[in-house]
């Protein structure tokens, strides 16, 4: 390896002035993304103007063997783009134009810097919008969600970002360009492109996106129905998916997490329930009122009270602005939280939430649970306080038995947030030592030297035994009450 | 009930048999794709006994299965609970196994609407060229953790490893599926095709052929009406018609040799020189034809065609990531080694 300080020397001579950021005071905003516990400040900022000025700067990473780590907006909840200490930050935020949108093919082809939203906002007028919609969907960036395989609350009718991706151009650190998809369905050759959706920077940088545009649908209804048993609830969500109806959103908030919302937003959430679903259904108007028909029907059945129904976008708004502002919502009423991301096998769902339960009390901590209950992802918030180095702790204990828990039941570590740096533990007890292997093995193809964002996304064998020397004790796995396939 | 046995540790034991021994290995379910990729190189690695739905779970939309069940098998399953494979997997010769679906990776007539295998896999068990059994993905819709291995698989026509079983996502069926046929100039379906991906509709497949576009219109019966009056030139047509041009029973599909096919941009419009020997899909997006030349449609340069048949592939295209990776899963080359992607 050459020295960084030759690096940082060559990029400058390579790119503009101001493409180029060295001074602690410019860099400092780079030093975490979303997941703030985690701060590094990086040595070099480097800001491409275009796919030439990434290949430069590639360029001379792989020359001089610098590691090099790949940002979006920074939105990331896992620490993907966190800067490596002795290495480049590429931050891909001005390349964002959108470069051409093709309306009778319905798609659009843009530039990584681009932000989620404003692709649906550029073709809105055209009928058209872009499916997926992470809650961050303002400012992440679909270069970030192309990273992240990133998903929002409309996954399971729309897929995530990789059922929405139809072509991608990645640059590897060697130099070359790889051209995946196009703007058609399929492509000959081997399909490469999963590979590169939520691989986290680890293989290559991508600098060109087509996505699929969808025709924004005629009609949409939504429903809220508080229950007084979870139970019930979850037992309504399986009845909804057995009768065949596939909605646009499926959402379940508990009691600390509607209390929360309601004294922050006042949305009319029924606040002695102890959980509420929200449900959208959207299509043809036809289709839109059987449908709504149908889960007002179950919801009943199953127990609910407070059936509450808008198909005007003002109504709507409101039913959806307590399950949109719970995040903020449980800000207010703790000092920090920490926001997991596994997903479960619905049916496990109240079990789940009972063992989280008992798990919070043996830690001390309170935890208030938003559930994409469509698609089996539940966000457990973690509420402590960061100025306690203590409680922090204790905080992070209990988001890895969290996740445990999640594997345990057949579940992921991560749903929709990526692993990053936040998740290396836990990825120890979802994969085995042949299958990190593996992993490395794919890692090589793409990276032979190890430079793409080295330390995230995949535990090495080693971070694995020191892991499972703190969590393994007497040969026992966590939750041996737990079924276990 | 379907037929049910676990033979995952002979298959384990013939892989790493094949590794003691540096043999080749041709991985074969039950033969029906042969004509479009089939390894002749090696001992037969025979997935047809290992068969069975593992788990069905109606109510979280989800199966997992053993490589070597029957699709027709794990479709009757499904029907049962008025579910689906959303991606519709073709069943040539009427048979076909899940393992050579997801290692073939072709998709039917709904494509655009529905997705194809890719989009419904959600976790995958393999055996890789060191003969280790390695599980990725999950039986999760959302699952971001580590590469996404399980849909790498799907289409790498067993290259890179041996699957033992797939657990993928399922789909409600439509309450109620109609055919129409309309006579008409390729130019005006073409308007057609492009209505049917830009504005929302109860179209779920299309295809024309010999001066007529066929529309498949799927959901409950209000949306399916609503859409049907869009098309008052249309003439009731059977059903069957989508699985014939699926299965390749169809009679376009009739002739085998030099059969080629071309997927183009959405919304590319493509000259069709010849009506009776070209069949499009996938409202344009997919263009079938006997013709042994590169295609006289292919309208811009992201086009590509290729021949259906890809045992003739040239081993010169495989790209250098494509030869890693084969190396990363397979470092002896054991699997279907004269297959190229």
């Amino acid at each position: 390896m050459m020295s960084l300080e030759f690096a940082i020397e060559l990029i400058k001579s390579t790119l503009p002035r101001d493409c180029v950021l060295t001074d602690p005071s410019a860099t400092a905003p780079f030093e975490t993304d979303g997941l703030t516990a985690y701060r590094r400040r990086p040595p070099v900022v480097a800001l491409p103007r275009d796919t030439n000025d990434v290949r430069q700067v590639l360029r001379i990473c792989h020359e001089t063997g610098i590691p090099v780590v790949t940002r979006g907006a920074g939105t990331g909840l896992s620490g993907g783009a966190l800067p490596h200490e002795k290495g480049v930050l590429l931050v891909l935020s001005k390349m964002n134009r959108i470069l051409s949108i093709d309306e009778e093919g319905c798609t659009a082809t843009v530039q990584p810097g681009v932000t989620n939203l404003s692709i649906s906002q550029a073709v809105a007028d055209m009928g058209l919008y872009y499916a997926p919609d992470p809650s961050s969907q303002i400012a992440c960036s679909i270069g970030g969600n192309v990273a992240e395989n990133a998903g929002g609350v409309h996954c399971l009718k729309y897929g995530l970002t990789l059922h929405n991706v139809l072509g991608l151009k990645v640059q590897t650190i060697e130099g070359d360009e790889l051209v995946l998809g196009g703007d058609g369905y399929e492509s000959s050759g081997v399909e490469l492109i999963p590979l590169f959706v939520g691989s986290e920077g680890m293989l290559g940088v991508v600098t060109e996106i087509t996505v699929k545009l969808l025709p924004t649908p005629p009609c949409k209804e939504v429903l809220l129905g508080a229950f007084n048993e979870l139970e019930s609830a979850g037992e309504c969500v399986a009845a909804i998916i057995a009768r065949g109806i596939v909605p646009a959103g499926l959402e379940m908030m508990d009691a600390l997490a509607i209390q929360a919302a309601e004294d922050y937003v006042h949305a009319g959430y029924p606040r002695d329930a102890s959980t509420i679903l929200i449900c959208e259904v959207d299509g043809t108007a036809e289709q839109v009122r059987s449908d709504a028909d149908l889960i007002g029907e179950l919801m009943v059945a199953h127990g609910a009270d407070n059936i509450r129904s808008a198909t005007e976008p003002e109504e709507r708004d409101r039913l959806w602005q307590g399950r949109k502002a719970a995040f903020p919502a449980v800000g207010r009423i703790s000092p920090d939280y920490y926001c997991m991301d596994g997903t479960i096998p619905r049916r496990y769902l109240s079990k789940v939430l009972t063992s989280i339960a008992t798990l919070a009390e043996k830690h001390g901590l309170r935890v208030a649970n938003v559930f994409h209950a469509g698609d089996g992802n539940l966000h457990p918030l973690i509420l402590y306080d960061a100025s306690d180095d203590e409680q922090l702790d204790r905080a992070e204990r209990l988001g890895v038995e969290i996740l445990e828990l999640c594997v345990s039941v057949g579940g992921t570590v991560t749903g929709e947030h990526g692993v990053g740096v936040e998740k290396l533990d836990p990825m120890c007890s979802q994969f085995s030592a042949p299958e990190l292997e593996q992993f490395f093995r794919l890692k090589e193809v793409f990276d032979a030297s190890g430079l793409m964002n080295p330390g995230k996304a995949i535990p090495t064998l080693a971070h694995c035994s020191e892991v499972k020397g703190m969590h393994v004790h007497g040969g026992e796995l966590p939750f041996p009450e737990l079924d276990r396939f | 009930m379907t037929r049910s046995f676990d033979d995952a540790q002979r298959l384990i034991d013939s892989v790493n048999y094949a590794v003691a021994h540096t043999k080749q290995l041709s991985i074969l379910g039950q033969g029906t794709k042969a004509h479009y990729a089939r390894s002749t190189q090696g001992d037969a690695l025979q997935t047809r006994d290992h068969v069975g739905v593992i788990e069905y779970r109606p109510d979280e939309l989800t199966i997992s299965v053993r490589a070597g069940t029957p699709l027709t098998e794990i479709k009757n399953v499904l029907n049962e609970h008025d579910q689906m494979l959303a991606c519709d997997p073709p069943e040539f010769l009427g048979g076909g196994t899940i393992g050579g679906a997801v290692a073939c990776g072709l998709s039917g007539p709904g494509r655009p609407w529905y997705g194809n295998l890719r989009d419904a896999v959600l976790g995958i068990e393999i055996v890789n060229g060191l003969g280790e059994c390695l599980r990725f993905g999950g039986s999760v819709m959302k699952n971001v953790a580590g590469f996404d291995v399980s849909r790498l698989m799907v289409g790498s026509l067993g290259i890179f490893g041996l699957i033992l079983s797939v657990n993928l996502r399922v789909h409600p069926k439509p309450e109620l599926e109609r055919t129409i046929k309309i006579d008409l100039q390729w130019d005006d379906a073409w308007r057609i095709h492009g209505d049917a991906i830009s504005k929302p509709s109860a179209v779920s497949a299309t295809c024309y052929w010999s001066g007529s576009l066929y529309l498949r219109l799927s959901g409950n019966r209000a949306s399916v009406d609503e859409t049907r009056m869009s098309y008052p030139d249309g003439a009731e047509f059977e059903n069957e018609l989508w699985k014939s041009v699926r299965d390749h029973d169809h009679p376009f599909f009739h002739r085998r040799e030099k059969l080629r096919r071309t997927w183009l941009g959405r919304g590319a419009h493509p000259e069709l020189t010849d009506a009776r020997n070209q069949l499009v899909e996938w409202a344009g997006a997919q263009v079938w034809s006997h013709s042994a030349s590169t295609d006289s449609f292919a309208a811009d340069a992201n086009d590509a065609s290729e021949p259906f048949d890809r045992r003739s592939a040239n081993p010169e295209t495989e790209s250098k990531y494509v030869k890693r990776l084969r190396r990363a899963f397979d470092p002896h080359l054991l699997f279907n080694s004269d297959l190229r992607l």
